[in-house]
Formats: structure tokens, sequence, C-alpha cells
């Protein structure tokens, strides 16, 4: 049980990591130090996304046959219900997060 | 799964024989009379979670009486266009106090008094695992909402709005004490909110009943769960915000000021950081006490706790990453704007399935139609309305109408109201029976509910018409004829109606105490375990802590409900040592892992949250050498409250499981204390990141400045650096050698060790900071902010490494009883982590000139 | 507080027009985008709102336990089909309504505790104006928005969204006024006593009424030509009030308060308060104080009744 509150925690977690990624990124690119250019965030929040992305797939499908497993009375499957939702609600909101970098052209608009 | 034999962690073999005493046990008193409440003013120095936790919510409720009526004077004031009932200052006054009040010293504080009145009873403790924390926490919260009432006697109120913006809030735009009162006053009554998080943690993870896994805790506790980390985690930008915003108008350090290299939007950053956060951490609670009434009055455990544990989970990460949504009109780039926007969308999957969750159980069995059922259902109504409105918001275009103008007044009162209030009065009407005994009257219920609830949509459903169009918030006063008169009058007359609604409760409240039927044993046939017993119930929770082997225990377990709850079988029935104690558990798989020694009544919260509160009013009326009088007494409380004689080493029968024996206070890293250190860590934490936050936010948005910023001297920085790493490897040493149990001479000298390195990074920091002037610019002073943090968390390190040494030399701590050294080499670590990243950043920040 | 026969509005104001300060009108690009999100949005939400009552009392009735595909689809595929509408047209309506424009007017405007000031064509003409905006229909025009004192926020709902005035900064918007017309703008960010009390009128003429408009508001003020005006104006000289206000042609460098070289040709008085004619003028210059709490100018209660009718008639005559 140890390990399920781990895994309820970690996609979640991982979402945080990158929000701030890419909330970094952006406020590298766009505020007056300008640190890095915008491709270069737009190519790096990419590849963040990426790698969070299938990390996250990877433990939602885990998450996923891991509840097909688990009986219906078993003490623990409250724990692995909420391991596969909170991957996929991570998930979303990952995307959610590439949002601006995918649709707007520059850091006005 | 569950129940698995508790791994003893290399603790020594206690040695019975040394230690085989309670050094504060009451011999003379039996069970009952150990658990007794003190009588007369003595019930002052009470610990109880049960009188602390009637506290907060009594004085919470004050509160909100007072800013309600602030609000109907806010409203008149409003009823007709122009009107001169009130003059703009007192306006401005009183709209500022309604939303301050309402938010730190009604709703957190209220939450609070649920959570610390009802978890010990919710799952099988005789008490929360930190009593006197509880106690000081809400002598805090009270000398705090004091302090910030009294402006009003002062007619110092503050006028600056609950937000604070800078530069308005500075000293050069807001003369006077009124500001300071909201700051110091604020951030004292703030010290309940993170020891209550601090305290919840403790006591969710580690003293459930037996048996009582986190799968079988009552989905309350998740919610209060996830709320206390967030408190945790979203208080301390606030906090820090404002001691530096105090900095700022005490000391004219420029850490908002422009000119200087600071930034108004910092500030707004700091605040909203916390700001944003705050409503999700009123709202968790709240629907906590839905999902936990919903199903006693369908008869049918909640649909789907697996699904509201993931929701909120992922609630209370979500709602971190949306609070620049308050500053989208504030020039960000829109890129900026975009991401915080998506971010803030995103919150409605979580809440969207708790709603669903509560709509499907719904579904399960014939619902009742009681009191708290009325208010579900308003809430249910209110919330969805105010959650969509909400969606609206989120989008950037329709913001930037919306922002600051009565839509968002409309949004906000309805999530607030809807998602606190609401289920709030459904709450107190589901548990008064628990406070009194008595039941309170169905039908001046409904009449409660009719007048709140369609009071409150009268009031609020007009203010989003009033906000497209066009009326901007905080206003005192507008013109005839632009369209919003008749729209105004009617949510005065709404407000007043939700208020008569509020005076039925009131009324209610006292008459059910005289008149009220008498409550019988588990009177809405719930299944969890503070209906255990018949209210009111005895001095005591538990005459003795029952084994849990289901969610629903008084549905499932007949053994609990059939004979009288004081004779059923449970753990620590004896009472050997005259001491409170209750049962203490493994984290997550609720086994038992040890009894915990709880203190008797002490006037030591008392005596230390006074002091602080001396410290803080002195420093408000710029009377120095009373503040440090006040500092000095609220030091020697906190000494006298930690100095009692270490109970660890003991082994007790807990007379469950065929006699199995716990340790008393276990020296783990998974025992209550080191958890709520933990907690306590996560806190100091938040506080350090907030001001790194604070540093790279102006290194990145003031360039020019951060570049003009003389950098602290190189050597020095190095050697602080250097000595942070050895602090932290001597702190290692000490909690791995308290684990151990090593020898009292090692461990001496350790602290010893400990208590000169610490001496030592300080000055290293205090010589790398002198070439730094802090009134150069913000980015500087932000070092200096950093330096003083890391140099108080040294203090405080010093000052336990000493008193730890000095308590071994007395004797009040033996050989083998190396709780106090664990917990002293976990802070030393955090401490001693916090200074490598503020040497880094010395190292690095600035330009040598 | 404020005196009531002083409140009438005039018809040279918008003080008069009902939903002159609306975010419900397609007066500017802004708003009019953002209007159709309104109604889009308000209108989608709204069937959702009752379809989840629906789903409430449905839930209520039923006896058959609702299966987890309930929190499936009303927990997660709802919302997130709603988000994603909703982001795609509001990312829309975002770039679209923010666009900035290359050969956009400049105006630059500046909030002070409680007042507004405006110079048009800051590189070029670089005409001074306070509390009153006149914009040209069609035309984009980008306002650079700053703040001498508190954070204050820009907007005319009728027009845009808004923009806050933060120190340090300097914000941009981008608006096109649509339609012609009087409309009222106000401050939207809470910035202190007077906060309700700042408000401003925008005149949105004919591009090619407006530029008649600006070439004729360019030179000095009217000049003073009759005896009582020309007391006037020595009123104005004697009692100081050239330290904060300017009257090209008059007094110069006057920055701390509004400029005055038209203040008779506005529709309003006090930051869009009052209607601006001769009786409001006297009453402001008698009694600041009182009119607007907080406000730096001092009440001017100790004129004589000549003085003050000769200063305010000549304020009055400055169009």
């Amino acid at each position: 049980m140890n390990a399920l509150v781990l895994h309820i925690a970690r996609p979640i977690t991982l979402w945080s990591l990158h929000f701030i990624a890419i909330y970094a990124l952006i406020s590298a690119a766009c505020a007056p130090r300008g640190l890095i250019e915008a491709d270069v965030m737009r190519a790096v929040s990419g590849i963040v996304t990426l790698g969070a992305a299938v990390v996250t797939l990877a433990w939602l499908i885990i998450g996923m046959r891991t509840l097909r497993q688990t009986p219906d009375g078993a003490p623990e499957r409250p724990l692995v219900v909420a391991v596969a939702w909170t991957a996929a609600i991570s998930l979303v909101a990952l995307f959610a997060n590439l949002w601006p970098v995918a649709f707007l052209a520059t850091c006005s608009g | 799964m569950t129940d698995a034999p508790f791994d003893p962690t290399p603790a020594p073999p206690p040695r019975r024989d040394a230690y085989d005493v309670a050094p504060k046990g009451e011999p003379e008193k039996d069970f009952e009379e150990v658990w007794a409440t003190p009588q007369g003013a003595r019930v002052l120095s009470s610990v109880s979670h049960r009188v602390v936790g009637k506290r907060f919510l009594i004085t919470g409720f004050i509160f909100f009486l007072i800013a309600g009526v602030l609000a109907l004077l806010v409203r008149l004031q409003l009823i007709v266009p122009e009107n001169t009932f009130l003059d703009s200052e007192t306006y401005n006054q009183f709209f500022t106090m309604h939303g301050t009040i309402m938010m730190f010293l009604f709703a957190i504080p209220m939450l609070e008094g649920f959570a610390v009145y009802l978890i010990p009873l919710m799952i099988g403790a005789r008490d929360l695992v930190f009593p006197r924390l509880g106690a000081f926490g809400y002598y805090c919260y009270l000398f705090g909402g004091i302090i910030v009432l009294s402006s009003f006697i002062f007619d110092a109120a503050p006028a600056g709005g609950w937000f604070m913006y800078v530069p308005l809030s500075t000293s050069q735009y807001t003369e006077g004490l009124s500001a300071d009162f909201w700051l110091i006053g604020i951030t004292l009554a703030e010290i309940a909110s993170v020891t209550a998080a601090v305290e919840i943690i403790a006591a969710i993870l580690c003293s459930r009943a037996p048996g009582m896994s986190l799968t079988k805790m009552p989905i309350l506790m998740w919610y209060l769960l996830v709320t206390a980390f967030m408190i945790a985690i979203g208080f301390p930008p606030l906090i820090i915000g404002s001691i530096l915003l105090e900095a700022e108008r005490l000391l004219g350090l420029p850490f908002f000021d422009p000119t200087l290299g600071g930034d108004p939007l910092l500030w707004q950053h700091l605040f909203w950081l916390f700001g944003h956060p705050e409503v999700y951490i009123i709202f968790l609670p709240a629907a906590g006490m839905v999902a936990t009434m919903l199903p006693v009055f369908v008869g049918k455990p909640l649909f789907g706790y697996g699904f509201a544990v993931a929701a909120v989970v992922t609630m209370g990460f979500l709602s971190f990453g949306l609070w620049a949504h308050h500053m989208f009109a504030t020039g960000l780039p829109i890129m900026s704007l975009s991401l915080f926007s998506a971010a803030s969308t995103m919150v409605a999957i979580p809440t969207g399935v708790q709603i669903f969750c509560f709509i499907a159980t719904l579904t399960l069995g014939r619902p009742r139609l009681t009191i708290p059922m009325y208010f579900i259902l308003g809430f249910l109504f209110i919330f969805v309305l105010g959650g969509l409105t909400g969606v609206m918001l989120a989008a950037v275009p329709f913001n930037l109408q919306a922002h600051d103008s009565y839509f968002v007044v409309a949004h906000l009162h309805y999530v607030l109201i809807g998602g606190f209030v609401f289920p709030m009065f459904g709450a107190l009407y589901y548990w008064v029976p628990h406070f009194t005994g008595r039941m309170m009257s169905e039908r001046l219920g409904k009449w409660a509910f009719w007048l709140m609830f369609s009071g409150f949509n009268l009031a609020f459903f007009m203010m989003h018409l009033t906000g497209l169009r066009g009326m901007p918030r905080r206003i005192a006063t507008y013109p005839e004829g632009i369209g919003w008169d008749r729209l105004n009058m009617l949510s005065t007359v709404g407000a007043f109606i939700l208020a008569a609604g509020i005076a039925v409760f009131i009324w209610d409240f006292f008459r059910h105490q005289r008149a009220g039927p008498k409550a019988g044993r588990d009177p809405w046939g719930a299944a969890t375990l503070e209906w255990l017993y018949r209210p009111v119930t005895p001095g005591y929770n538990f005459r003795a802590i029952p084994e849990i082997r289901s969610r629903e225990p008084l549905w499932d377990q007949p053994e609990l409900t059939e004979g009288p709850a004081a004779e059923i079988e449970g753990a620590l029935r004896e009472c050997p040592d005259h001491r409170r104690e209750t049962l203490g558990c493994d984290p997550v798989s609720g086994a038992p892992l040890q009894i915990l020694r709880l203190p008797h009544p002490t006037w030591t919260p008392l005596i230390s949250a006074f002091g602080l509160a001396v410290l803080f009013a002195a420093t408000l009326a710029s009377v120095y050498w009373l503040s440090a009088v006040g500092g000095l007494i609220a030091l020697a409380g906190l000494t006298g409250w930690v100095w009692e004689p270490s109970d660890s080493g003991v082994v007790r029968n807990t007379g469950i499981r065929d006699g199995l024996e716990l340790p008393v206070n276990v020296v783990a890293r998974g025992g209550h204390l080191h958890v709520g250190t933990v907690g306590t860590l996560l806190i100091l934490y938040a506080l350090f990141a907030s001001l790194l936050f604070a540093g790279l936010y102006l290194w990145n948005t003031q360039p020019v400045f951060a570049q003009a910023t003389e950098r602290p001297a190189r050597m020095f920085a190095l050697l602080a650096f250097g000595l942070s790493v050895a602090m932290f490897a001597l702190s290692w040493m000490t909690g791995r050698a308290a684990i151990l149990g090593s020898g009292q001479g090692l461990i001496l000298i350790l602290n010893g060790l400990l208590a000169l390195v610490v001496g030592a990074v300080a000055a290293t920091f205090a010589l790398a900071l002198l070439p730094v002037d802090p009134w150069s610019t913000a980015f500087a002073a932000v070092g200096w902010a950093m330096g003083a943090f890391v140099a108080a968390l040294l203090a405080v390190t010093f000052y336990w490494a000493v008193f730890n040494a000095l308590r071994k030399l007395v004797g009040a701590q033996l050989e083998g009883q190396g709780l106090p050294d664990l917990l002293l080499g976990s802070f030393g670590k955090a401490t001693a982590a916090m200074g490598v990243v503020t040497a880094l950043a010395f190292l690095f920040a600035g330009t040598p000139q | 507080m404020m005196e009531g026969d002083t409140q009438l509005p005039g018809p040279d104001s918008a003080l008069d027009i009902y939903n002159a300060q609306t975010t419900l009108a397609r007066a500017g690009l802004g708003a009019d985008m953002v209007f159709d999100l309104t109604v889009a949005m308000t209108l989608a939400f709204g069937v959702v709102f009752l379809g989840v009552m629906a789903v409430v009392c449905l839930a209520w009735r039923r006896n058959r336990p609702a299966g987890a595909w309930w929190v499936w689809s009303g927990g997660i595929v709802l919302p997130l089909v709603a988000i994603i509408v909703l982001m795609a047209g509001s990312t829309a309506v975002l770039v679209a309504s923010t666009r900035s424009a290359p050969n956009a007017l400049e105006i630059d405007i500046t909030g002070y505790q409680f007042w507004w000031d405006v110079v048009y064509d800051p590189e070029g003409i670089a005409l001074r104006d306070a509390n009153e905006l006149v914009l040209p229909a069609g035309r984009p025009v980008t306002l650079r928005l700053r703040s001498a004192d508190v954070i204050h926020s820009f907007w005319i709902p009728s027009i845009s969204g808004k923009m806050d005035m933060i120190p340090g900064r300097t914000n941009t918007l981008t608006i096109t006024p649509l339609e012609t017309g009087r409309f009222r703008g106000q401050c939207a960010e809470f910035c202190g006593l007077s906060h309700p009390r700042m408000a401003f009128e925008v005149v949105v003429m004919a591009p090619d009424a407006f530029d008649q408009w600006l070439a004729a508001t360019q030179g000095e003020a009217r000049d003073a030509a009759r005896p009582e005006l020309l007391a006037g104006r020595q009123v104005f000289v004697d009692y100081g009030c050239p330290a904060c206000h300017e009257i090209r042609g008059v007094a110069t460098g006057g920055r701390l308060g509004p400029d005055l070289t038209r203040v008779g040709a506005r529709g309003s008085l006090g930051a869009g308060m009052w209607r601006m004619n001769q009786g409001n003028l006297a009453g402001w210059i008698a009694d600041v104080g009182d009119m607007k709490p907080g406000a730096k100018m001092p009440s001017y209660n100790h004129l004589t009744g000549p003085e003050l009718r000769a200063v305010s008639a000549y304020l009055a005559s400055l169009k």
C-alpha cells in the first residue's frame, strides 16, 4: 500500500514539475531579461512535454492494467482506482500546460 | 496488505528498568479524571481537541457575524446611487475588513475548528497528537484577530483591500498604522493556520485506530489531509509577502519599489500564490463534509471513494498552478496568460469528478431530505453555478472585461458561500447534536435554508449582471442612471434576506439548547466513529480504542453498536501510568506502531501565544523594548513546553491482539513527532522557496537592477557553502545516532559540534552579506531577507542543539531516548540545505562593483 | 458628501447615456468579440448547469445505482469537451483582440490619484489633455498605460477589456473603437479614497472629424476675450494654479494636475464625475475636498465670490 500512495502522488507531482518548467521557460523567454529565444523555449517545452506525457501515459496504462487485475472487494482497490484516475487527470493537465506554446505564435499573442 | 506487522526500525531494545515510569503521570487520578477538562478559570489551560475545536468554531462564527454585519453595511451604502450613508474612508474600511475577516478569521479558523474537533473522533484517537500546538494556534488566532479588530477602536482600520496591493499599502500612500494592523494581526493569526496544518497531517497519518488503513479512513480525512498540505505550501508565500511589506513600511527596504528595482507585481504574485490555493483550502474541507454527510442520508457508502481521492489529490496540486489568473489585466505576456488560463480550466475536471461522485451517491439509495441535506442540495446548485462562471473567467478575453467588476464579486461569492458557507451550515446542523446533545429544529432549519438560499441568489445572481453592465468592484458610490440602480437595490434586499436566514439559525441554536429534543446515540444513523458514543460524550473520546475493519464501522461492525460504547473492546483500556495516551499507527497501513503519550492541561500554549502577541502588538506600536519582552516570554513558554522529560523507551501492553506490546513514543521516522517535524519543514521550505522565487523574479524582470547589485563577499560565501555542507553532515549523523540509539557521550559531542558549526555558518553568512547594502536595490534586499531567514533557522538549530545537550546533562533525556536528536537532525539537515542554496545564490548573484 | 445639484448630467456628457458603460456593447473591437464570447459561454454553460441540475433530480428519484461511467462522462468528458471548445474560442478571441497594429495612433495615458493624464501622439505633436479621451472610429489606437503613483486600471467597458497601470511599467493596450459616440470609462483597480470618482469620458469621432479635432486642438488656449474672463485668468495666475495646472499660452510647466487648456470643452468635470459647466466648476474649485476626498488639490474656499465666478467663467470658456 505504501507503493500505491506513492503512485497516486507520482503523476500529479510530475505535472507540477512540468508546470514549473513551462512557466520558467515562458518567463525566461518573455520577461525583460530575455534569457532564451522563443524558439528555444518552444523546442524545450515540446521535448519536456513529450517526455512527461510518455511517462504519465505509461503510468496510466500500468494503472489501468492493475485496476483490471484488482478484484472489486480487494481492500486496496480504492487506491488502485485513485492511481489510474490521477494519472488520467494529470495527462490531460500536461497538455493544458502546453496549450500556450502550441497555439500562440509569440509572447504577445 | 493491511496490518503488515510493524517492522521495528533499528530502535534499541528498550530498557524497562531505567524508564519504567511516566514522568508526568498523575497517579492519584483514574482514567476519567485524567481526561477530565479542568474547571473554572483553569479551562484556559485545557488542551483537549474538543475544547479547542469548539473555541475555534465559536470564535470563527463570531467573526463571521462581524464580517457579515460589515457586508450588510456595505450593501446598505450601495442600495441607491450616490448614497451618503457611509463616507468613502469608512466604506473602504468596511469592505477591506469584510474580506479580511471572512477569509482569514472566519473561513480558515472555522475549517480548523471542524478539523480539530472531528479528526480524533473520526479516526479513533483520544486527542490530536499535538494538543498543545492546537491550543497555541487557537490563542495566536484569537490574539491576531483581536489586533486586527482593535484597529477600529484606534480609528486605523485597514482600508487598502483584503489584497493589500502595493504601492497603495506602502507607507507613502497609506500613512499611519492601518496597514500595519493588517499585516501584523493577520500574520499572527496565520500562525494558527500553519500549526493546524502540521497538527492535521501528523494526527491523520499517525494516530488512527488499529486497522484503519488509508483506504478505511473516512473520506473527510483525505480532504483534510490534502488541505493541510496545501496550507503548508500555500500560506508561506503570503507570510513572506507580509513580512517583506512590513519591512518595507518599517525599515524602508525597497522590495516593491520600482525606482529601486522592486516590482509591485511581486507582491501580487506572492499574494495570489497564497490567495488562489486559499480558495481551495476553504472549499475542500467543506466538500469533504458534504462527502461525509451525503452517504448518511442516502444510507449507502459514498460512490467512488477512489475517484474522490484522486480528485482531491489532483485538485490540491492543480490549484497551485493558477494564481496568475487574478493578474490577467496586469500586462503579463499573453503567453503566460494563456498558460494560467489553460491551467485554470483544468480544475474543472477534478471538481466535476467530485460533483458527479456526489450525484451518483444519490442514486444508491433513497435520500432523506433532512436539514443538512437541504444545505447539500443548496451547495450543489450554487457551487456548480459558481464553478461554471469560474470557467468563464478563465477565458482571458472575457476576464479582461469581467475582472474587478461585480461579475467577479458574484462568482467568488457563489464559490465561497456555495462551496463553504452552505456546507458549513449543513455541517453545523449535522454535528450540533454532537456538541450540545440536542437536535435543532427541522421547521426552523427549513426557514433558515430557504431564506439563505433565496436571499443569496437574489443578492448575488444580480451581481453577474451588474458586473457585465460595467460596474467595477470596491466603489463606495456610483452615479445614477448608469444601469446599476435596480440591480444594486435587489442585491441589497437579497443580502438582508440571507442575513435573516442566518438569524433564524442563531435563534434556533440558542433555542435548541433548552428546548431541543435530546439526541440519541448516532441520531442520523451515521457510519463514522464520532457517533460511537451517545452525545454529549464523556470527557474522553474512547474508553478503549476499537479495532477497525471497515470504512463504515458503525454500519459494518455490529460489535460497536450492540453494547454500551464504554464497554467496547479495544486498545489501551488500562491506564497504568495515569497518563493521557492514545494509539499511534503506521502512516499508511494503520497498523499499531506505538503508544502516544499526550500532554495534560498546561499553561505553556497560552503563555507562548501571549508572549508572541505582545511581541507583535509592541512592534505595531513601535515599543521595541516591549517586543523584546514579548519575545522572551514566548521563548520561556516554548522552552517550558518542550522541556518535559522524555517518555520514550518504555513498552506497554495495548490490550489488543493477544497482548500486543508497543513502545511509547517510538524513535522512528514514522513516529508522530518526526512526521510533524517533516510537516514543519515543508512550511519552512515553502517560506524559503517564496524568497527564492522573489529573488529569481526580480532577477528576471529587473535585469538592470540585478546587475547593479553588489555581489556578496565571495570568500565568505564559499566558506558558508562549505560549512553548510559540514552542518548537513553533522545533522545527518545526529539523526542517525539517535535512531541507532548511540551512547549519550557521542550524541552530546554531536550536539556540541552542531552548535559550533551553526555559529560558524551564521558568522560567514553575515560576513558575506556585509558589503551588500540592502537599501540599494530590491534585489539586494531580497538577498538580505534570505540571509535573515537562514539566520533565524540557524538560531533555532543552535538553541535546539544546546537545549538537547542541557537536557542530557540534567537527566531529562536518558540514553536511548533519542527522539529529540532525531528531530534536531532532520531540522538541521533542512536548515543546512537551505544554507547551501543561499550560499550558492550569494556566489553568483549580483556583480562585484 | 456630494452636492445634489452638481450631480445632474448634461447633454454634452456621457453621464446621462444609459448603458454608456457596459460590457454588453459592440462599440469597440474587443468589446464586440467578447460580447459574442459572453453570450456563447452564457448559453453553453446555462445548458450545462440545467443539465447537471436535471441529473441531480434524476439521481434523487432513481433507485438503480449509477455506474462509474457517470463520473467518467460527467466528471471528465463533459468538462474536457467544454474546456477545449472554450479554450479554442477564447484563444482565438484573445489573439484577435490584443493584436497590435503597426500604424496605430499612439496615446500615452498616465493614471494619477484620481485622474488621467492623456498625451496624443507622444512621439509627434505630443498634445496633452486630461480626463477625456478622443478617438477616431475604425482606427486602431495603441494606448501606453502608466501610473504616477499607485496601481490603476484603465477600462472602457463598451470598447475593450481593461489593462492595469502599474508604477514602473508601461503596459500597452490596442483598441479599435467601432461606433461614434460618447462612452464612459472608469478606473477598475482599487486606488484609494476616491477610487469610485475616477472615471473619464471617451468621445469617438469619425476619422476625418478626429483629424480636424486634433489639428484644431493643438494650439494655445482660447484667449480671454471679455474683461470678466481676463479677470478670471488673473485669478488663475495669482492664486498659484499654474504650479500644478497647465494652460497652453498662459502658464506652462504645471504637471501635477490635469491640463486645463481645453477644460471647458470636456463633457464632464472631476474625471468623468459631474457635468462640465461654470456652476460645477465653481463648486469644484471651492470644495474639492468634499467632492473628491483624497484629491491632491486644496479647496479654494477662501476665494471671494467675484473671484470664484471669474475664474470658473474663464475655465468654462476654454474650449
